[in-house]
């Protein structure tokens, strides 16, 4: 592969230009970044956002309630003021170790970046129907929430008149509404499980608003009709999550949508060898956001699914800042070992790079003609040596050994899931680290494995508690933060466990 | 918790703890944890509101439809009716975010803004 294409560098390349790529962008532009490239799929930025028409985006960090395509377009605005440089319609096939990515867009056919820093912000992609048996025909009319999502707001496509929704994800939660309000009657949402996977407000404001019925520890046990769906029969389930079928009733329909959930998008992290996190399905990171592989950040729905785009764009603004530090000291180091001239100050091709043209309406900012740094001694055995020489982050005592050291250098901390917790992330800690999460505090992100009332979150490391926060209410739809003071971690690779315990 | 006749409950969406607050028909209100809950609970009793988002039609070959939203929150009641007259709605002409595309939307006072830019 490597011969073919176009050949460029960049100090800093993100992959995938929704809200986490553009807040990385952003970020590490601003942190001093040279050249920092968007490699966007898609024709235009923004991710799923566009999409998303409705309003409840940027509560936290804005201060107020935007819909997606206003979210998105703060962003891509702040990403092009930065200096930010955007490729649409370019799709990453690969990422390697060494830190280049090897990408495909119809203009420019291969293109290969040899990069400072890689972020990686895919998102995630919805859990397909196959991986569901019901039972039954397999007519037209049943659509994943997603897709119908983009088919109605995006194209105007019209789905059909009656509609029944399986699962109660934030997706299929907001579709009921959308659709109710297009005319078209939402018999039901069924869930399986006893509990809403979506948030709160919304089976408030999109279900109840609309008297829509949602029917908790019940599935759609068959599928009827032949070229077009006619109807679906549902039945409560029993512990074993079995439909029970004396219970089981029609309800005609000529639309199903399946709302069962998102998987991080990463086929090219794992083909790289990145660390996954079987409970999250995204790589494991730092504090930093960085992953197993040395100077490859990670940020927003590839990580985990989240269910506010606020956390994601501060997810994006802590890899992009990290990824510009190691970007710079990638090629610091490659300058003390310059011996051989392995660098060289190379002008970026004008234009290619420029994203702007690429039929978007997206603006990619300062593209042609940018004078850039980089390097050209980044190939086979010449991995940077990321942070080694970096200020203000001192490496911790306690090197050697320990599986918990997933960065080079450094002595990495583990947090782990305990009682009542799904997953933790970050799920290592930077020793000695000030700048994930912010100076002296550490924020972990977790969500519960159930619902529980009056509990508190407990982070303890060697039986100590560090932490304890009160809460009324946990749910798994709805994702918590616990902040910790930096100071109160344990030395060495220790281990912090997060768990929800009654109060 | 048993529902009275006249009794109005509400799930309260000002903060995730989403209590479940009722208001019953002589106006006592329970269940809240705050009087932020207890607000937003009379509130939605008295006088529901909801932004309204939809998109309108276009001419535009690239974009066919334009995403909108009311520029304040109007009464719940009336957002099938307003859902109905942005359906009717065509654009030809460059807009850009924040554009007014519906003007006083069933003598609400409430616009129609464009949230995404147009050609
Ligand atoms: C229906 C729905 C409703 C939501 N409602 C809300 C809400 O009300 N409030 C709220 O705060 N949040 C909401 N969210 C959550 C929020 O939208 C997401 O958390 C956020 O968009 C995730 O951002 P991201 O950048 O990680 O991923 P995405 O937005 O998915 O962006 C990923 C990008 O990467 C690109 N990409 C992937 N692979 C490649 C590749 N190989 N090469 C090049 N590009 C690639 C994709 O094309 C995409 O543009 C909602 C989400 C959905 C789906
Ligand atoms: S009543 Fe108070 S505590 Fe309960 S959900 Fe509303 S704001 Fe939160």
């Amino acid at each position: 592969m490597e011969s073919a294409g176009r050949h460029t560098h960049a100090d800093v390349v993100v992959i995938g230009g929704g809200p986490a790529g553009l807040a990385a962008a952003v970020a590490a532009r601003r942190a001093g970044a040279g050249r920092v490239v968007i490699v966007e799929r898609d024709v235009r930025l923004g991710g799923i956002l566009p999409q998303c028409i409705h309003a409840g985006f940027g509560v936290k960090w804005f201060g107020e309630e935007l819909t997606g395509p206003e979210y998105a377009g703060r962003f891509v605005k702040q990403a092009a003021d930065a200096g930010a440089e955007s490729m649409l319609e370019t799709m990453v096939l690969e990422i390697t170790r060494d830190l280049r990515v090897v990408a495909v867009s119809p203009r420019d056919g291969l293109v290969m970046v040899e990069c400072g820093a890689i972020v990686l912000a895919m998102g995630c992609r919805e859990r397909p129907r196959g991986a569901l048996a019901i039972p039954g025909t397999r007519p037209a009319g049943i659509f994943t929430a997603g897709t119908a999502q983009r088919l109605v707001n995006i194209e105007g496509v019209v789905l059909g008149r009656r509609a029944v929704i399986l699962g109660s994800g934030d997706v299929g939660l907001i579709m009921a509404r959308r659709l109710t309000l297009e005319g078209v009657k939402v018999e039901a949402v069924v869930e399986i499980m006893s509990y809403a996977g979506g948030l709160a407000r919304n089976i408030q404001q999109c279900l109840r608003d609309f008297d829509i019925p949602l029917y908790l520890g019940h599935t759609v046990s068959r599928v009827h009709g032949r070229d077009r769906l006619e109807g679906v029969s549902v039945a409560p389930v029993d512990d074993r999550r079995a439909p029970i079928p004396d219970k089981e009733w029609f309800i005609p329909c000529d639309t199903l949508l399946l709302s069962v959930g998102l998987i991080p998008e990463n086929e090219l992290s794992a083909a790289c060898g990145i660390e996954l996190d079987p409970a999250t399905g995204g790589p494991i990171v730092t504090d930093e956001m960085e992953t197993s592989v040395p100077g490859i950040f990670a940020c927003g729905n590839v990580v985990h699914v989240h269910d506010l785009v606020d956390h994601v764009t501060e997810d994006g603004m802590v890899a992009g800042e990290a990824a510009a530090a190691a970007a710079a000291a990638a090629l610091a180091s490659a300058s003390g070992a310059a011996t051989a001239g392995a660098i060289a100050v190379t002008t970026a091709a004008a234009g290619a790079m420029a994203g702007a043209e690429g039929g978007a309406r997206a603006k990619g900012g300062a593209g042609a003609g940018t004078r850039t740094t980089t390097m050209t001694g980044t190939g086979a055995g010449a991995r940077p040596a990321h942070y080694s020489g970096r200020a203000g982050v001192p490496a911790g005592e306690g090197n050697g050994d320990g599986t918990s050291r997933i960065s080079g250098t450094r002595t990495l901390g583990e947090i782990r899931p305990g009682s009542n917790v799904r997953y933790v992330v970050p799920q290592r800690f930077v020793q000695g680290g000030e700048r994930g999460g912010g100076g002296r505090t550490l924020t972990i992100s977790l969500r519960p494995s159930e619902p529980a009332e009056n509990v508190v979150v407990e982070v303890s490391a060697a039986g100590k508690v560090l932490r304890r926060q009160r809460k009324e209410k946990v749910r798994p739809g709805e994702m918590l933060q616990v902040n910790i003071d930096r100071r109160t971690l344990p030395s060495g690779d220790g281990v912090v466990t997060v768990s929800i315990v009654s109060r | 918790m048993t529902k009275g006749a006249g009794e109005f409950t509400v799930t309260c969406v000002a903060c995730p703890v989403g209590c479940e607050v009722t208001v019953s028909d002589r106006g006592e209100v329970r269940g809240n944890r705050c009087d932020r809950g207890r607000e937003y609970a009379l509130l939605e009793h008295r006088d529901p509101r909801r932004i309204l988002t939809s998109t309108v039609r276009t001419t535009c070959p690239d974009l066919p439809l334009l995403p909108v939203r009311t520029d304040r929150p109007i009464p719940k009641r009336l957002l099938f009716e307003a859902a109905k007259i942005l359906a009717t709605e065509c654009i030809s002409r460059p807009v850009k975010a924040g554009d007014v595309v519906v003007r006083d939307i069933l003598g609400t006072g409430a616009s129609a803004v464009a949230t995404d830019d147009l050609f």
